[in-house]
């Protein structure tokens, strides 16, 4: 009997204590949601560890000029479902991933269900320019469903003002999504191979270790000798006009042609021995690792709706790694180191602006995120890249092109890069950049980006793709 | 003596009160959520009243109490957990259904497990073999069927369209039942055909319930077993240990053993696996404050495991504390008379149902408040699964009612045939 009795209290104790253990798992939750975490307003917002969603149906997501940009509807099985206005889709995403399903924490208090009761939620205010979207969604719409084409615009700050893909369909498609499955990938922030675009990126690494190159290789050396073709750690690289023998001044014998080269030639030739040379005379581990901690090519950057990250190159790749080659990042994160290479700034990319309640209550407005250790000291008018990247531009130019944007070309407020990167199954990438300086040339406003990712059209002009980028950017009046 | 003939009741009264409170300011209650609820308040009324003129306070006036807790707070939060992901509107009525079924069933299981136990002691009268070796074949067969027919193409181990490892739990129960009343041979017979059936489920993917049953066992042993085994005792202690130690090591050292696929699995579900339920969890919790949130805002995910998260999200931490105030006396009050009874085949059962029980609201409500890993362990009385709330009834059928209480019953029942013929 006493036995049982000691069993017993042992038992109670142990039931006693259990409980005690929920009970504090419990309180300590409760206690707990008073301290706010140490994540940004927006990531404050988005865990929601803040009370700031009050109704059940989704609220507007607008552009930045206040333009809807989604919608919902009621599909034939009676299902809630919500989806982008035409032109929108790949940005918008759907309830399995893209802004909706990210934000919706923001957007929605809770799952699709709670639409029965029209409720609003908050309304997102998205850095996405309407004006800027319809136009590129126009500029693209000549590119059918066997290519990936898409132009991205991101501002110095970091706002993605566009991003809009060739899978913008319209509004029907979304009644039968499983023709489109394409329909809510969002191309620019996908990876691929941006090609020679790349290079300007090197070559500011370079430029920042100049002094390491030696006077031959220096980069301000306007007279650099370089070659049709190089051959490092076994990989022999051509440069895309090794067999013209008119682009190069001397025939050195056994198939080698060689010619004078400045950085500025270099680029608008886009001579990829030239910028692989420099990066062995660097070496290759090293420029591999300094371009790694300068443009952080080894974090991943997460925004309220994707991740951005660029594609590791392994050691016996590294010779194709300086001249772009197999640089794999998402065009986004090609602008925002645009921005970054020319202007010196290196802010985070970011697609909400602003959140608000029902009631008009604005509870988040963005405050563009500047890695102020990663600033960099460049003078824009005089910088050697920048001008070459201006010279670049003017080089990709039509006459007729010249004529028309004399007053840019002028100004020498626009720099240019294009890209090809060949791909397995002989298409390519094409790709363009451009970056917009403001008008006295001190800072830069814009990067945007055009891609036509596996083409077979090998014939697609730089001053086609400039015409179109100058367009989306005309549309929203920064040019 | 007056407050002791109230004190079983005021758990419930604070819960209906509380009920009525989140009812009052929610702006998402329908008429048929309220019909639901007023069903509810009237059978556990019911139930109540009925218990307590039948049996008295004790033990099973404390269960029904505590089954009537949970239950109405289920009932209340039938809006919340209508617009929680995992139901749809069918299965709201059954979500309903599911808590009255368990209520009623508490009161029904006391029939069946009677009569369970008439058979079982017709059988074993003067054939004390008779009754293991029923129960190690049962089992057996149980272990065969699911062995053989079960599916998991819908995440949970299903046998013909219904949860394998709900009615194993109970052919478990009686089977380890039996094997403590058997004698030495017959008692190796009927742990094996546990050990065949706890095995056929971690085979087929069904974990929650072999590992609540162990613990409940483990428990059941250490405390109520009236015999001692030394191998056995040493193994008691020893498997807890040795489990602990393997958790904290692969904690710590996991991650030097990745790539191996058992590895892989067991980490995944201990430590990284679920990780969004148990977010969502938290966060639901979170919102919920003293007497609950009236917002769908933050609301756990919908699944039958997570149906306590939402319970208190919308009627707070009060609720919680009804929840454990009502259940500690029911616990230890069993485990009280339950321990100085003789060691028969219904009390083995009772006590083992109750370890049974205790471990599953236990291990549950530490599940909720994330100090447990996820595991497919429902909490009773709540959810959708009508087998789960069959079990959860007789569980409580069985651990709540005595043999005098049933004799009682019984007596009743003859009085009121009496009046009628």
């Amino acid at each position: 009997m006493r036995y049982a009795r000691r069993k017993s209290v042992f038992f109670t104790i142990m039931i006693i204590c259990c409980f005690m253990l929920v009970m504090l798992g419990a309180i300590s939750s409760i206690v707990r949601a008073e301290v706010p975490g140490a994540a940004s307003p927006l990531e404050y917002l988005l865990k929601l560890d803040g009370a700031v969603s009050e109704g059940n149906d989704y609220g507007d997501i607008l552009s930045i000029d206040g333009v809807p940009i989604a919608s919902g509807y009621t599909a034939e099985s009676g299902e809630y479902k919500y989806c982008a206005v035409s032109g929108w889709s790949d940005i918008v995403g759907s309830p399995s991933g893209g802004l909706i399903y990210n934000c919706r924490n923001i957007l929605l208090a809770n799952g699709s269900r709670a639409n029965l009761l029209l409720h609003k939620g908050n309304s997102i205010t998205t850095t996405l320019h309407s004006t800027g979207m319809r136009t590129a969604q126009e500029e693209l719409a000549e590119y059918g469903r066997d290519v990936n084409a898409y132009i991205c615009v991101v501002l110095r700050d970091g706002a993605v003002l566009v991003s809009q893909g060739n899978n913008s369909y319209p509004q029907e498609a979304f009644f039968d999504p499983y023709n489109y499955d394409d329909l809510y990938v969002d191309y620019c922030s996908s990876r691929s191979l941006k090609g020679s675009t790349f290079k300007p990126l090197t070559l500011r690494m370079l430029l920042l270790n100049n002094e390491a190159l030696g006077d031959e290789y220096s980069l301000y050396n306007q007279e650099f000798k370089d070659f049709n073709q190089a051959t490092v750690r076994g990989h022999t690289i051509i440069n895309w006009d090794s067999c013209i023998s008119g682009n190069y001044l001397t025939d050195e014998g056994g198939g080698i042609m060689s010619r004078t080269l400045s950085l500025s030639d270099a680029l608008q030739l886009s001579a990829n021995t030239y910028v692989l040379r420099h990066a062995d005379k660097f070496g290759l581990e090293n420029t591999y690792r300094k371009m790694t901690e300068l443009y952080s090519l080894n974090k991943v950057i997460h925004t309220e709706i994707n991740e951005l990250s660029v594609g590791k190159v392994s050691s016996e790749r590294l010779a194709y790694f300086p001249w772009g080659q197999d640089a794999d990042l998402s065009a986004v994160e090609m602008c925002q180191l645009y921005n970054y290479m020319t202007g010196g700034t290196y802010s985070m990319p970011f697609y909400v602006a602003g959140v608000t309640k029902p009631d008009g209550k604005v509870i988040y407005t963005a405050e563009p995120v500047k890695v102020r250790e990663k600033e960099l000291d460049i003078e824009l008018r005089t910088d050697i890249l920048d001008n070459a990247l201006a010279d670049t531009f003017c080089s990709y130019l039509t006459k007729d092109q010249l004529h028309r944007f004399a007053k840019l070309v002028n100004s020498r407020r626009v720099l240019a890069k294009s890209g090809t990167a060949d791909l397995a199954g002989e298409s390519v990438n094409r790709v363009m950049m451009l970056t917009v300086l403001n008008e006295d040339r001190t800072k830069v406003i814009c990067s945007a980006c055009m891609c036509i990712d596996h083409t077979y059209d090998y014939d697609i002009q730089n001053s086609y793709m400039i015409e179109k980028l100058v367009a989306v950017l005309n549309s929203m009046g920064i040019l | 003596m007056k407050i002791k003939k109230i004190y079983p009741f005021l758990p419930d009264v604070a819960a209906v009160m509380l009920s009525l409170y989140a009812m009052l300011r929610s702006t998402y209650l329908s008429s048929g959520c309220f019909s639901v609820f007023a069903a509810g308040i009237v059978i556990a009324c019911f139930m109540l009243i009925t218990v307590f003129k039948l049996c008295g306070i004790g033990r099973s006036l404390w269960g029904t109490a505590a089954a009537a807790v949970i239950s109405v707070g289920n009932m209340t939060a039938l809006p919340m957990l209508y617009y929680t992901d995992g139901y749809t509107q069918g299965e709201i009525s059954d979500t309903a259904y599911g808590t009255l079924i368990c209520l009623m069933l508490m009161f029904g299981s006391m029939v069946i497990s009677q009569i369970l136990m008439y058979f079982l002691n017709k059988l074993s009268v003067g054939k004390p073999k008779t009754v293991p070796i029923t129960a190690a074949i049962c089992t057996l067969l149980t272990a065969a069927v699911i062995f053989v027919f079960s599916d998991r193409a819908s995440g949970t181990t299903l046998v013909f369209g219904m949860q394998a490892a709900i009615p194993a739990a109970a052919v478990l129960l009686l089977c380890a039942a039996a094997a403590v009343s058997a004698d030495k041979l017959l008692r190796v017979i009927c742990s094996a055909a546990l050990a065949a059936l706890a095995g056929t489920l971690v085979v087929r993917n069904e974990t929650g319930i072999p590992a609540v049953m162990i613990a409940a066992l483990l428990i059941w042993y250490l405390f109520f077993s009236k015999r001692r085994n030394a191998v056995l005792t040493v193994f008691s202690v020893v498997i807890p240990a040795f489990g602990a130690v393997g958790i904290l090591l692969l904690k710590f050292f996991g991650s030097r053993l990745s790539g191996i696929a058992i590895v892989d699995k067991v980490m995944t579900r201990l430590f990284s696996g679920n990780v969004e339920q148990a977010a969502s969890a938290e966060r639901s919790l979170r919102q919920s404050g003293v007497f609950g949130i009236n917002s769908y805002l933050y609301l756990s995910e919908g699944t039958s495991d997570f149906c306590m998260v939402t319970l208190i999200h919308y009627l707070g931490i009060a609720f919680l504390m009804l929840i454990i105030l009502s259940a500690v006396p029911f616990i230890c009050i069993s485990a009280f008379e339950l321990m100085r009874e003789r060691g028969t085949l219904a009390n083995t059962l009772a006590s083992m149902s109750l370890c049974l029980l205790t471990v599953i609201l236990v291990y549950n409500l530490l599940m909720c408040v994330g100090f447990a890993p996820i595991i497919g362990v429902q909490a009773p009385f709540v959810g959708i699964s009508k087998l789960f709330s069959i079990l959860s009834g007789c569980l409580l059928g069985w651990s709540c009612f005595s043999e005098s209480d049933a004799n009682k019953l019984r007596e009743k029942c003859k009085e009121i045939r009496g009046e009628f013929l």
